[in-house]
């Protein structure tokens, strides 16, 4: 279904990559584009858990700061444990989980706009983490921690691989497996989805959830890929992550997305970055290209929607 | 006629509770001037969550009006800057806001975009825009007239209370009052009582880009400096102010009053914990509780009365 959307973006893409490569002879290079998955593969990790969320008629504004409060948490525990994976991912997976609770239980049991929840709870995660760290940095990170994502596995940095991994198990969810179907029905309409005997609670928590240990995980490769961690990591990190998916063809009202969508997504607004630093435009135009590119996308998605609504009247 | 427990009165009695406990527990909160300093502050986002509030009772949202709080700024010290003259440069800043607002609403009831993605989108290419044309530095020249502007102490709460009662009066007593109502209640209801969606729509974000603009104008006056992010934290106050007074996110319905009263406790509250000493990382904390507290007690009286 949306196919259309895919092939656009892939044009897109096409045209931006021509375009780039022509005007910077460093583009076609297999470091740029290595330097792009790498560094866009944290924010591909959360735009796919996003896209699960969004597709369930929900949102989770929160993620930066969840990213936040994981990373400082990994890295404290890295630090007393020697850089021990097994106990840095538990803990990073443990709070992440905790904080995708607290929002589904706000979201699911209080029955408070998911919207309203995670802007709330934003606030609160990181203001909790500043009080706490006091602002202070944890930049005598052990070494075990910062190969977590700096050493090679496969030829490449290893943080590539977890971001590819999550968007191959979203895809994988969203097209063959049974939940992902619950989670398309939900989104696509929760009331008739409850009548046909789906706990909407329970999809609810697990989204949420789920959401949660993708920025748990996601925490752990941004603290050992920037090799410090502190309290104002990643601050309006969910507005890109929001912006790629959305760009990705994603509904931002629920039921309907795709995983392929975010990828393509998260790659365009990769390359448009990476191209307006190598063709040295100043800093302070380039949040104008990334609203222009956002607004773009968001116009083509709906005049898009509305052509196809035409064609279901008729 | 059967008494129904409104929101505001809750809110009423927070804010009554709040001012009696801070006046009796900290000494200098009831003076004059700390008053005063309330009343500043207190107008800046007040006007911003006077538009929100409409916005909202369409069942919309204004995710970019703290981004147009910081481009209207930065054009009136681009403005000042350039040596136009005082009047005109309000103006001419105002008729930016309002330019603003006029492209969310073409894009939501035009286009027929979900507000949420459009604010979005703009927020970020305002402030972009914003950030271009001061380059990421701040405007601190300013003419004579612009400081002597800032002298007046009262003047922006007056602007407030005035547009305030303006508006309430609009969206209460006129017929362009009864439209936003009727297309926030049911757009497809709307369309076929011959109400203009579209056009009521645009007018909605006009009016909050333009305020937004009034309250970047206020705020400008008082700091006499123009940067691109000089409004940020106003976008969260605002949206908590109007969920506080009990206007839905759901729309149908508005509290131009609630909103009043949900601002001045915000504002209450952060002037008593800066005076009391509290950390501002608590504060953030606070303000979260705040904003859920409010929309937990806003779902639980809509839960009630159905």
């Amino acid at each position: 279904m949306r196919r259309g959307h895919e092939l656009g973006l892939l044009a897109a893409l096409a045209v931006a990559s021509a375009l780039l490569a022509f005007l910077s002879p460093q583009f076609l290079t297999t470091a740029n584009w290595v330097q792009i998955l790498a560094g866009n593969s944290i924010l591909l990790m959360l735009a796919e858990g996003m896209t699960l969320v969004i597709i369930s008629g929900g949102i989770d504004l929160s993620v930066g700061s969840a990213l936040a409060v994981a990373s400082t948490v990994a890295g404290a525990v890295a630090v007393r444990a020697g850089g021990n994976p097994v106990l840095v991912f538990a803990a990073a997976l443990g709070i992440g989980l905790a904080m995708g609770g607290l929002n589904a239980f706000l979201i699911s049991g209080l029955s408070i706009p998911p919207i309203v929840t995670t802007l709330a709870t934003l606030g609160i995660y990181r203001g909790l983490l500043l009080e706490i760290t006091e602002g202070n940095w944890i930049t005598n990170l052990p070494p075990r921690f910062l190969a977590i994502a700096q050493r090679p596995l496969l030829g490449v940095p290893a943080v590539i691989v977890p971001g590819i991994a999550v968007a191959a198990g979203a895809h994988l969810l969203l097209t063959r497996l049974y939940a992902g179907r619950l989670l398309l029905q939900v989104g696509g309409h929760a009331e008739s989805a409850r009548r046909a005997g789906v706990s909407l609670g329970r999809v609810r928590y697990a989204v949420y959830m789920a959401m949660g240990a993708i920025a748990g995980c996601a925490g752990v490769f941004y603290g050992s890929q920037l090799g410090s961690v502190q309290g104002n990591a990643a601050v309006g990190l969910e507005l890109s992550v929001v912006a790629a998916v959305v760009v990705g063809g994603t509904d931002i009202f629920g039921g309907r997305g795709s995983a392929i969508g975010t990828l393509l997504g998260v790659l365009l607004l990769g390359v448009i970055q990476n191209g307006l630093i190598l063709a040295r435009v100043p800093t302070y135009w380039q949040q104008v290209v990334t609203g222009a590119f956002l607004l773009a996308g968001i116009v083509s998605a709906a005049v898009e929607r509305r052509r196809e609504e035409r064609r279901f009247a008729l | 006629m059967r008494f129904r427990l409104e929101q505001r009165w809750i809110v009423l009695a927070l804010l009554l509770a709040l001012v009696t406990g801070f006046s009796v527990s900290l000494a200098r909160f009831p003076t004059a001037n700390n008053l005063t300093q309330l009343a500043l502050q207190l107008a800046e986002v007040g006007v911003v969550s006077l538009g929100m509030t409409l916005v909202i009772s369409t069942a919309g949202i204004d995710l970019s009006a703290a981004s147009v709080v910081g481009l209207t700024s930065v054009c009136l010290g681009w403005f000042a800057a350039h040596d136009v003259s005082l009047l005109t440069m309000i103006l001419l800043s105002l008729l930016a806001a309002g330019a603003c607002g006029l492209a969310n609403g073409l894009l939501v009831g035009y286009l027929g975009i979900s507000p949420i993605l459009t604010t979005l989108a703009t927020m970020v290419l305002f402030n972009g825009v914003a950030l271009a044309i001061s380059r990421g530095e701040a405007f601190s020249r300013f003419p004579d007239s612009f400081a002597l502007l800032g002298q007046s102490e009262l003047a922006p709460a007056l602007v407030f209370a005035a547009l305030a009662a303006a508006l309430a009066f609009a969206y209460r007593r006129t017929l362009w009052g009864r439209r936003v109502l009727a297309v926030g209640a049911n757009p497809v209801a709307a369309e076929f009582s011959t109400i203009n969606r579209r056009a009521t729509l645009l007018s909605v974000y006009w009016l909050s880009g333009t305020l937004a603009g009034v309250a970047a104008v206020l705020l400008t006056v008082r700091v006499a400096t123009a940067k691109a992010d000089v409004g940020q934290a106003m976008l969260l106050q605002a949206i908590s102010a109007v969920v506080l007074g009990g206007t839905p996110l759901e729309g149908g319905r508005a509290s131009l009053s609630g909103t009043v009263l949900g601002v001045a406790t915000f504002a209450v509250v952060s002037n008593g914990m800066n005076l009391a000493g509290v950390s501002p990382f608590r504060q953030t904390v606070a303000s979260g509780l705040v904003l859920l507290a409010a929309v937990g007690l806003n779902q639980w009286m809509l839960r009630r009365e159905s």
